[in-house]
């Protein structure tokens, strides 16, 4: 091991809110040198429940302690001629620049700094782009979730569409900005080129439609949401202590009905030749009842491990319905050692958190230090 | 003109179906030469999956492919013979990154495996993004982005309360989790090749990025003891937060309340007596009457038009924004219009058809599908006569044994 990180010597500065930080953190694990740049009363993501013992402060919030960590922090009121002279002289020095929902984000003028320093990257990240009828728009991730497409394709035909968990909206605009954003940084290295990069929030939802775009363009079908609609073998079912999906009926051509119905052959289950059967059709009226009549008795009496270790076995894609317990006591996930402790130094250290995405043999991802206390670094140092 | 980020940067791809496609296809986008290894032998499904051009199904017409394979070259290889395994390490040896998302083992299998090509290629990267990883006791699983979904417990915290978990409805681990992290990743290693000259391996398991991206359910439940569970549109600090219907056949608009102000601009647009009440004035008396708050604003939106009430709303500093479907967003919507998001490339057998651009724009120029997907082997002689060193009779004779198929 060398000790090497991939992004040394690289130096983002992050003017970030609710959303951007993500964009941040892929930098700062993987070794850049990244500097959260706060208004003097704190980014809006240090207010951001849930808390430790639920009691608000500057230190104690969960996501705060995630998405900052490996981060240094100063601050500085942009509203300020002082405030603007550290930015320039910060952004003089940076090679990459986040600018997301920053409260004075409107006092950040980008072109000026990317004329101060031509091989800087300035990566803005709006709710719809900084140009465009909708650019005034405010934005949060279930609005921007409707507007870039997803939402209408999730929950019931019977009641309001439903959004995913966890404000996946705004943290797919942080990847995209995030690979953008390095492939601009990898070329400003080679060529002292740097970038104005400018995403909207709403078409990096748009990026996640799955085939509903083109559904429509070629054959004139518009997607919409149906999660009571089920073919046989697809979906999720009860089993003795919770639920799995089960994916028998598979994707397109690649249907694993013949793996499924060796498995169930194999557990001497009565019934179960009808799905090897030449005319046996998943999508056939009546199909999902014989399915659940033969599947579900035997469901019943196994676990979700058991289960999911018999997909392994015999190739049928299968998984738990996962809790966060059992995320913690994932056997792949321990062997793995993906989750690790917040650093020691501040009020969460020793919590599990998300671990390495991604592992690089030469240069691994590496959680280092603690989020950041507030202003905690010299201004004049902001890209040292 | 400045030149594309990625240029210059060579790409053997082994990618099919879904997350790792779309992966190659960031890099492609980005300027980057990859080569789609193919063969009709073992497809890639994806050439398999609807939509299809006019409807009529075949190897070369799905749209569903064509987005995900945008900017690459095609070759097919028959790689159960040593004649097309030889010629991929040619390949190779001249490459940046091989990028596969097969199950652990499959590429060693293959004769493509990384301690071998390593010998061959020492500052080769190399990305393998199976559902648990290389290593590992569940390393075999054959995974999708549903189960991985299902396995991550996305799946499950996603939806109403007193329902099933309803999801994205879509794969969603398949089209930004994973791609995005995998192209991340794959950068950082070229970062450090192109300052060391070393390659490396990267193993990506593909719950992980997912987990990645929702850390509170763990940390609450360790910290607080607190389990998660789902909440529908609701989130904390936001009172109300939700999905209203309006005029027309399951139309929708998502409203979302983050300040007192905003919700006496809502008041005072929705009109109406049901939103009366001095105690809903400040969050906390919002808090509580979340039920029928959401009532009463359904009440008063169900007959209005989803855009002009968002465009009063939004002129008022309320967050909202209407339920778009995939109509809305290709032929209507102005914002993406703006933005050029779609884009539509000629394509041999397709014609015109249907790719998103990126949601990123490069003040120094044009960024994005850079050409349409390939047929299905349509750049056999152009790279084998150029990388690998072939002639068009080598070519000819090699398709007539069954190796270039």
């Amino acid at each position: 091991m060398t000790g090497q990180t991939a992004l040394e010597g690289i130096r983002v500065l992050e003017l970030s809110g609710l959303y951007g930080a993500y964009c941040g953190k892929l930098f700062a694990d993987m070794g850049a040198n990244v500097t959260l740049m706060e208004p003097l009363a704190g980014s809006p993501m240090r207010d951001k429940p849930p808390f430790i013992g639920d009691k608000p402060g500057e230190n104690n919030s969960l996501a705060f302690a995630y998405f900052a960590a490996n981060k240094q922090s100063v601050s500085t009121d942009l509203k300020t001629a002082d405030g603007q002279r550290v930015l320039l002289q910060s952004a003089s020095e940076a090679d990459l620049l986040i600018l997301s929902d920053h409260p004075d984000a409107d006092a950040v003028d980008l072109e000026a700094l990317c004329v101060a320093n031509p091989r800087l990257v300035c990566t803005r990240i709006t709710p719809y782009g900084s140009s465009g009828p909708y650019s005034t728009f405010s934005g949060d991730d279930l609005t921007l979730m409707a507007m870039g497409g997803l939402l209408t394709m999730a929950g019931y035909p019977d009641c309001a569409p439903v959004v995913a968990y966890g404000e996946q909206g705004l943290l797919a605009a942080d990847q995209f900005s995030a690979v953008a954003s390095l492939a601009a940084v990898l070329r400003a290295e080679r060529t002292g080129r740097g970038e104005l990069i400018d995403l909207s929030i709403q078409e990096a939802i748009v990026m996640a439609l799955e085939n509903a775009a083109q559904t429509y363009q070629l054959e004139g079908k518009v997607r919409n949401r149906s999660a009571s609609a089920r073919r046989a073998g697809s979906g999720i079912f009860p089993c003795k202590d919770g639920q799995i999906y089960l994916l028998a009926g598979g994707i397109g051509e690649t249907a694993m009905w013949g793996s499924f119905a060796r498995w169930m052959a194999a557990q001497n289950i009565s019934g179960t030749e009808i799905f090897a059967a030449q005319e046996w059709n998943d999508t056939a009226p009546g199909a999902n009842e014989i399915f659940q009549a033969i599947f579900l008795p035997f469901a019943m009496t196994q676990t979700k491990d058991q289960l999911y270790q018999g997909g392994k076995t015999w190739g049928v894609p299968i998984a738990p319905m996962s809790t966060p317990v059992d995320l913690l006591s994932n056997r792949q996930l321990l062997h793995r050692k993906y989750f690790v402790e917040l650093p020691a130094g501040s009020p969460l250290s020793g919590t599990p958190v998300p671990g390495a995405p991604y592992k690089l043999s030469a240069t691994p991802w590496k959680l280092r230090t603690p989020a950041p206390v507030l202003g905690r670094l010299d201004p004049k140092d902001a890209t040292q | 003109m400045t030149e594309l980020p990625l240029s210059g940067v060579k790409v053997v791809d082994f990618c099919w179906i879904g997350a790792g496609s779309y992966t190659t296809k960031l890099l492609a986008d980005l300027g980057a030469d990859v080569i789609k290894v193919e063969s009709s032998k073992s497809l890639d499904s994806l050439r398999l999956a609807a939509p299809y051009a006019g409807g009529i199904k075949g190897v070369n017409r799905s749209g569903y492919f064509a987005d995900r394979n945008s900017s690459k070259r095609s070759i097919t290889i028959n790689m159960k013979d040593p004649r097309g395994v030889a010629i991929v390490h040619q390949l190779i040896q001249d490459c940046d990154i091989v990028a596969n998302n097969f199950r652990p083992g499959t590429m060693d299998k293959l004769g493509v495996g990384y301690q071998a090509l390593r010998e061959m290629n020492p500052g080769l990267i190399f990305i393998g993004m199976s559902m648990n990883g290389d290593e590992g006791p569940d390393r075999t699983m054959l995974g999708y982005g549903i189960t991985i979904a299902a396995l991550t417990s996305f799946l499950g915290l996603s939806g109403y309360p007193d329902r099933e978990p309803t999801g994205t409805g879509t794969n969603y681990p398949d089209h930004v989790p994973n791609p995005c992290h995998g192209a991340f990743a794959i950068m950082c290693a070229l970062r450090h090749k192109n300052r060391t000259g070393e390659g490396q391996l990267i193993d990506m398991a593909q719950t992980e990025p997912m987990l990645s991206l929702m850390p509170i359910p763990v940390m609450d439940y360790s910290v607080n003891g607190r389990m998660a569970g789902r909440i529908g549109n609701r989130l904390e600090g936001y009172s109300p937060r939700g999905v209203y219907p309006v005029q027309g056949e399951d139309r929708w608009i998502a409203i979302s309340v983050s300040s007192d102000e905003q919700w006496l601009a809502l008041c005072s647009i929705l009109g109406g007596p049901d939103l009366v009440n001095p105690e809903w004035e400040k969050e906390v008396g919002r808090h509580t009457a979340m039920d029928e708050i959401d009532r009463a604003i359904a009440t008063q939106t169900a007959d209005r038009d989803g855009y002009a009430l968002m465009q009063n709303l939004q002129a008022q500093g309320v967050t909202s924004g209407v339920v778009q479907n995939a109509s809305d967003l290709v032929d209507r919507d102005p914002q993406l219009k703006h933005r050029n998001h779609w884009r539509y490339l000629p394509h041999k057998e397709m014609g015109d058809s249907l790719y998103n651009g990126p949601p990123f724009q490069f003040a120094s120029g044009p960024i994005g599908p850079r050409f349409a997907a390939p047929l299905l082997g349509e750049h056999n002689r152009e790279v084998l006569t150029g990388k690998a060193g072939l002639d068009d009779l080598d070519i000819h004779d090699l398709v007539e044994q069954d190796v270039l198929v």
